[in-house]
């Protein structure tokens, strides 16, 4: 009896401690973070000359979806498209002529993610049901009678990625109940560990196509965790605990599994995280009505991107091939488009009737996709 | 009891969070900056959002030329 309650008192000391710990672990944070600002993005891009005249305009509206598009994925083809949509349907595009060249039924509504794999012959997707599934793309025969199921959650996906041999990968959370897009995971572009080093986050951006292209899924669900699998034999590799209804940025490294960088400062749920081309930064969406810019070597935010006129959330990002343009899809029906270096807005696109739900930048740079109401 | 080690096991897994993220490298704002303003400035020539194509003909979602009948 008595060594119980030594022990009660044991535990109670050391939570004490470590409350301590944690507390000034977390002031020391925050003065280093502080202490590096010292300089702002936007007084160092005055010098830079304004951005040429915004000419884009709708090339291609893609119709046959009966509800509100979900997600939208290019293939490395920059030719194909593929959307999903709350009416259950899975469609692949070929954007140069808008033709639709194929169509799964899936057996849920809802399908809130969808991913071209890095081959193009396959594509991914999941949403209520929990799962993620893999269907190869023939010409031949129905996509469904070939499907694969690769992985399952404990509730809806809410996104999914084909690895393109990255390290690390990004995920966001909010709240945990069943929302339309509550959580996002996006892998780095082709990133390389430097092997000289011994910082598994010292990455250099080479393009190189190592033998497990393509095999390993990326996933995202409302169960608050991240999953790795193989594509092959539908094993988690790796899974990703950590996310509560925090409003937080998660980095974590793929294969410890581990959370390397954590990111706060959005004030609402964040909807979609995009890394910067040089894979330093990380651009991200919030129902806060803002979109910002953390950079990872730094450790902090070093952009909000913001305007008074501006008061819907923002439900999707996209940077442009070099890293200037930021684009974000918001509830207001419109994409604004922002230099990301000055912080001002440049342009607004107007092609929606509905909220712009998601949107995509194809890999070559040239095309925006976006996905809203009912066309994506 | 058993909330109590409940308890203690997140407080152990903050901290040692805690410990992590406080040992990561650091740079100054203005060094992460200066890096993210030269790789604009470098691939800015390729990016065709931005500067739009040099020829016409370079886009692929241009509108197709359309005969006509004399």
């Amino acid at each position: 009896m008595a060594t119980e309650e030594l022990r009660v008192d044991c535990d109670i000391d050391s939570i004490d401690a470590l409350s301590r710990e944690a507390e000034t672990l977390k002031a020391r944070l925050e003065q280093e973070r502080s202490q590096l600002n010292d300089v702002d993005l936007s007084e160092v891009a005055q010098r830079l000359d304004p951005l040429p005249p915004f000419i884009m305009k709708a090339r291609r509206i893609l119709k046959g979806h009966q509800g509100k598009v979900l997600c939208v994925g290019w293939s490395t083809d920059k030719r194909h498209v593929v959307s999903s949509s709350q009416d259950g349907k899975l469609l692949v595009w070929d954007a140069f002529t808008t033709n639709k060249e194929h169509a799964v039924t899936m057996p849920t509504t809802w399908v809130m993610a969808c991913a071209y794999g890095p081959s193009g012959t396959v594509v991914a997707c999941g949403g209520l049901d929990n799962k993620c599934t893999v269907y190869p793309l023939s010409l031949d025969e129905d996509p469904a009678t070939k499907k694969k199921l690769v992985g399952t959650h404990t509730s809806y996906l809410s996104c999914c990625k084909f690895t393109n041999s990255d390290q690390q990968k990004v995920s966001t959370n909010s709240d945990q109940q069943v929302r339309v897009c509550c959580r996002r995971s996006v892998p780095t572009q082709d990133q390389q560990k430097v092997s000289t080093n011994s910082d598994q986050q010292v990455r250099v951006c080479c393009r190189r196509s190592v033998p497990t292209q393509g095999q390993q899924i990326l996933t995202g669900s409302g169960d608050s965790t991240c999953c790795l699998w193989d594509v092959e034999s539908g094993h988690m590799m790796q899974c990703f605990h950590g996310h509560s209804c925090d409003k937080s940025i998660m980095v974590w490294d793929m294969r410890s599994g581990s959370c390397v960088q954590v990111f706060d400062g959005h004030e609402s749920d964040v909807n979609s995280v995009k890394f910067y081309p040089s894979g330093d930064a990380i651009a991200t969406a919030s129902d806060d009505a803002t979109c910002r810019l953390f950079d990872r070597r730094a450790d902090r935010e070093v952009g909000c991107y913001k305007k008074e006129s501006i008061i819907f959330g923002c439900n999707a990002v996209d940077l442009s091939l070099s890293g200037r343009l930021l684009f974000g899809g918001y509830n207001d029906y419109v994409v604004h488009i922002w230099d990301v270096l000055k912080g001002n807005r440049v342009a607004m696109l107007y092609s929606h009737e509905n909220r712009v739900s998601c949107l995509g930048i194809s890999p070559d740079g040239t095309p925006l996709c976006t996905g809203a109401g009912t066309t994506p | 009891m058993n909330k109590l080690h409940e308890g203690l096991q997140a407080q152990r897994k903050l901290v040692e969070q805690l410990r992590i993220e406080s040992a990561v490298q650091r740079l100054p704002v203005s060094e992460c900056v200066a890096e993210m303003v030269k790789y604009c400035e470098r691939h800015q020539e390729n990016d065709a959002l931005m500067n739009g194509f040099a020829k016409q003909s370079d886009n692929p979602f241009r509108e197709k030329a359309k005969c006509t009948l004399l």
